[in-house]
């Protein structure tokens, strides 16, 4: 039976926040920051690991006991039009909070929620109490859900990229408004972003995530004057400047982030690093994306593909890459389409010729001058492929002359193993999170 | 040089219960060929219509006046079969999410096959060797042709888009918001790939969006659009150092980057299309406004050569 892949969202993620900081967690879609956010809301489930509000470990606590302490925790998410029931009114979903944890009447719920909207910039709030969702603009709406979150007087909220969705002129607006209502009600905030200068205004310290872990984590003003891990300078050079006379070429990561069923080992930055270096983690898995690569050239594709056989034919075996050589067979794909063939022609024959037994005569021996056919055309790719093992570790060594130096100089050995080629790569290094220059990187330049 | 395409008093009106909505209310500007152009504004500013537009993708009961010349054939006049021979041949387009785009049902290759063969008659294999041509181009493996649009990432499916767009070798993209979904990363990367496509294919780019950074990394000009005119139209340069019109200073300095000092956002919001505010439709929101830019129409003014806005204090803000 095959085991179900595992996704790790989240590995291993530690932080505190003190009460009153506005704390950032940055990165690309896929890091896992979103993950993160709402595990410490309970509203995803930790596989381990614990998490504490105000001293009160709440990893386990039942949705029963969980309530009184969701009213301190709320969240704003980034798609104020999704967040509001479109079948409620502005302020009835401004209110609802109030109902649904039974903290006030109906009155003083829609009293609670006038005051909110005027504080939040809803003005005039009796005017726009009765409006529905699809009546404002993406800042009104957004500010109605940020009135919602605030209306229980909570200590901590998640804010879930509140203005990425919204249009440049008016981000400034809730970034102050937010920045506002954290002074007035000591609200503490754990600020989900993608954009690092919308972190750089209102961040006290920030956590730079990729691919489920922290990289990068420290106060704001430390990072973003001297970035140190390179995909946080990446994330900065990524940031588009207004200046037109600021064009300039950015070195930018290669592809995009890989998926996390199977991370990258070592740092998992070191396959897009511009500064990576032999000890960041290469493994086989880069040599066949470095093939890949290749492949986007017709002329190279035909070469690697005629001396090292189809991707098919290769095996990660841990630090290991296996090419199998020898045998080459027919691909499985060509064989079902042959005897597909063959049945289809039988039956043809049958149709012609109503005489059945002359049609499966007829179809029987169509497929026996195929088997043959096939037998001889298999024999003849096995004796080309005969020394196949020596050239392609002979191709590969020219491969590796012009790949990444880094990966190049992990390769520990390149080896014919009978009818394989074996490509060995040093173990893996996985760099922890360690201090330099006042923050914490995990980075094994640092 | 005789420009590639021209609009002239373009015009976009959507019937609603209140009133014709004039979501583009006489627009007129040329695209040289290989130039990049940026259109900039708020949401409900009328920019994605004046896209649909020059697509010829305008919802029915829209109706579209003024002229839009593409090597000076009148598109507005052109009927539905003959638009559809023009639109992915001669003007492809890009949109701000991918994945809605893509049929899920379909790989890659039937996508391909199916943009190549509305406008061609060409061999499957011709098509094809294009189509492999057109991804490696984008990055993408040619291995890869056969997956489903839901097996790619965002950025990948975005790149698809711009091979499949590219494909039949039009003269001018259309990109509405092409990286507003997209990482930071992979948005710098698909940028660059709309700049290497004027640099190798020569193409003219009209870039839709709300982020003048993205304008000022990529355009050559730039056109500041609000409730359904242009109010500033220039060269980059000259409009991101020397804005004329206030509501553009408003849009430039409400970017929140990294060199950002304080945090500016523009008061109000955009107006009501059926009904907007008379003379110069800003008005409302502007700061400088005086009792002239209620009463009076502002003149669309060339202030230095290829520099154009519409305020009445233009000269004061040089």
């Amino acid at each position: 039976m095959r085991e179900r892949p595992v996704v790790h969202a989240v590995d291993g993620v530690t932080f505190t926040l003190p009460p009153g900081e506005i704390f950032g967690l940055v990165g690309e879609s896929g890091c896992g920051k979103t993950t993160v956010g709402r595990t410490v809301l309970r509203l995803a489930e930790p596989t381990s690991g614990s998490i504490r509000f105000e001293g009160k470990d709440i990893t386990h606590l039942k949705e029963a006991e969980l309530r009184p302490i969701r009213r301190q925790m709320q969240i704003i998410f980034q798609d104020p039009h999704a967040s509001l029931n479109p079948a409620m009114t502005i302020g009835q979903s401004i209110a609802d909070p109030l109902i649904v944890h039974e903290l006030a009447s109906e009155e003083d719920a829609r009293k609670a929620a006038l005051e909110i909207m005027t504080e939040v910039g809803l003005s005039p709030a009796e005017q726009l109490y009765g409006k529905y969702p699809a009546d404002l603009s993406g800042g009104q709406k957004q500010r109605a859900v940020i009135a919602r979150a605030v209306i229980l007087r909570p200590k901590f909220i998640v804010a879930d990229e509140p203005v990425a969705m919204l249009d440049m002129s008016i981000r400034a607006r809730i970034l102050e408004l937010m920045l506002e209502l954290k002074d007035k009600y000591d609200l503490t905030y754990l600020f989900i972003t993608h954009d690092l200068a919308t972190a750089k205004f209102i961040c006290d310290r920030i956590a730079i995530m990729y691919l489920g872990r922290i990289v990068e984590f420290g106060d704001a003003k430390a990072i973003f004057n001297d970035p140190k891990h390179p995909y946080t300078q990446a994330l900065l050079a990524a940031i588009p400047s207004p200046d037109p006379d600021a064009r300039r070429l950015k070195t930018l990561p290669k592809g995009e982030v890989p998926d996390a069923v199977n991370p990258p080992k070592g740092c998992r930055f070191h396959p897009r690093c511009p500064v990576a270096t032999p000890t960041c983690g290469w493994e086989p898995q880069d040599m066949l994306d470095l093939l890949d690569q290749r492949a986007l050239d017709e002329e190279v594709s035909r070469r690697d593909e005629a001396v090292l056989g189809p991707r098919s034919r290769m095996q990660v075996e841990e630090q290991r890459l296996r090419i199998r050589t020898g045998g080459i067979g027919i691909p499985r794909k060509a064989r079902t389409g042959l005897s597909l063939f063959v049945v289809l022609a039988s039956f043809v024959y049958a149709l012609m010729i109503p005489l059945v037994g002359v049609a499966v005569l007829m179809a029987g021996s169509f497929g026996l001058l195929l088997t043959d056919a096939l037998a001889r055309w298999e024999s003849t790719r096995i004796t080309r492929a005969q020394g196949g093992a020596a050239r392609a570790r002979a191709y590969l060594e020219d491969v590796l002359q012009g790949a990444p130096q880094p990966l190049a100089n992990t390769v520990t050995r390149l080896a014919v193993d009978g009818d394989d080629v074996l490509l060995e790569f040093a173990p893996a290094e996985d760099p922890e999170l360690r201090m330099s220059a006042g923050r914490e990187v995990r980075c094994v330049l640092y | 040089m005789q420009p590639l395409l021209g609009a002239q008093d373009l015009r976009v009106l959507y019937k609603t219960k209140r009133g014709p909505l004039r979501a583009v209310d006489g627009v007129t500007f040329d695209l040289a060929p290989a130039e990049t152009m940026g259109v900039v504004g708020e949401t409900g500013c009328g920019k994605t219509s004046l896209g649909k537009a020059i697509l010829g993708i305008l919802p029915p009961g829209a109706r579209l006046e003024g002229s839009i010349k593409l090597d000076g054939r009148d598109l507005a006049t052109l009927s539905k079969d003959e638009l559809r021979k023009v639109r992915g041949k001669d003007i492809a387009l890009i949109f701000q999410d991918p994945t809605t785009r893509l049929d899920p049902l379909m790989t890659i290759r039937d996508h391909f096959l199916e943009t190549i063969h509305s406008h061609e008659k060409v061999p499957r294999e011709v098509a094809l060797e294009r189509a492999k041509k057109a991804l490696a181009s984008m990055g993408i493996p040619k291995s890869r042709i056969d997956n489903y649009p839901h097996e790619f990432s965002g950025g990948m499916r975005q790149r698809i888009m711009i091979a499949m767009a590219l494909v039949m070798n039009p003269r001018l993209l259309v990109a509405d918001e092409p990286t507003t979904s997209l990482d930071v990363i992979v948005e710098a990367q698909i940028l660059r790939i709309l700049e290497d496509l004027k640099r190798v294919y020569k193409m003219s780019l009209l870039l839709i969006t709300h982020n003048l950074g993205i304008v000022a990394e990529v355009c050559d000009r730039v056109a500041v659009m609000y409730a359904g005119k242009f109010v500033e139209m220039g060269g980059v340069r000259e409009v991101f150092k020397r804005p004329v019109h206030p509501y553009t200073r408003g849009l430039l300095s409400s970017i929140i980057h990294l060199e950002s000092k304080e945090l500016f956002s523009i008061d109000g919001l955009p107006p009501d299309l059926v009904s907007p505010p008379p003379a110069c439709r800003f008005h409302p929101r502007c700061a400088y406004a005086q009792e002239i830019c209620r009463t009076k129409d502002p003149e669309w003014v060339e202030y230095t050569p290829g520099h154009f806005a519409s305020c009445h204090f233009g000269r004061d803000f040089l």
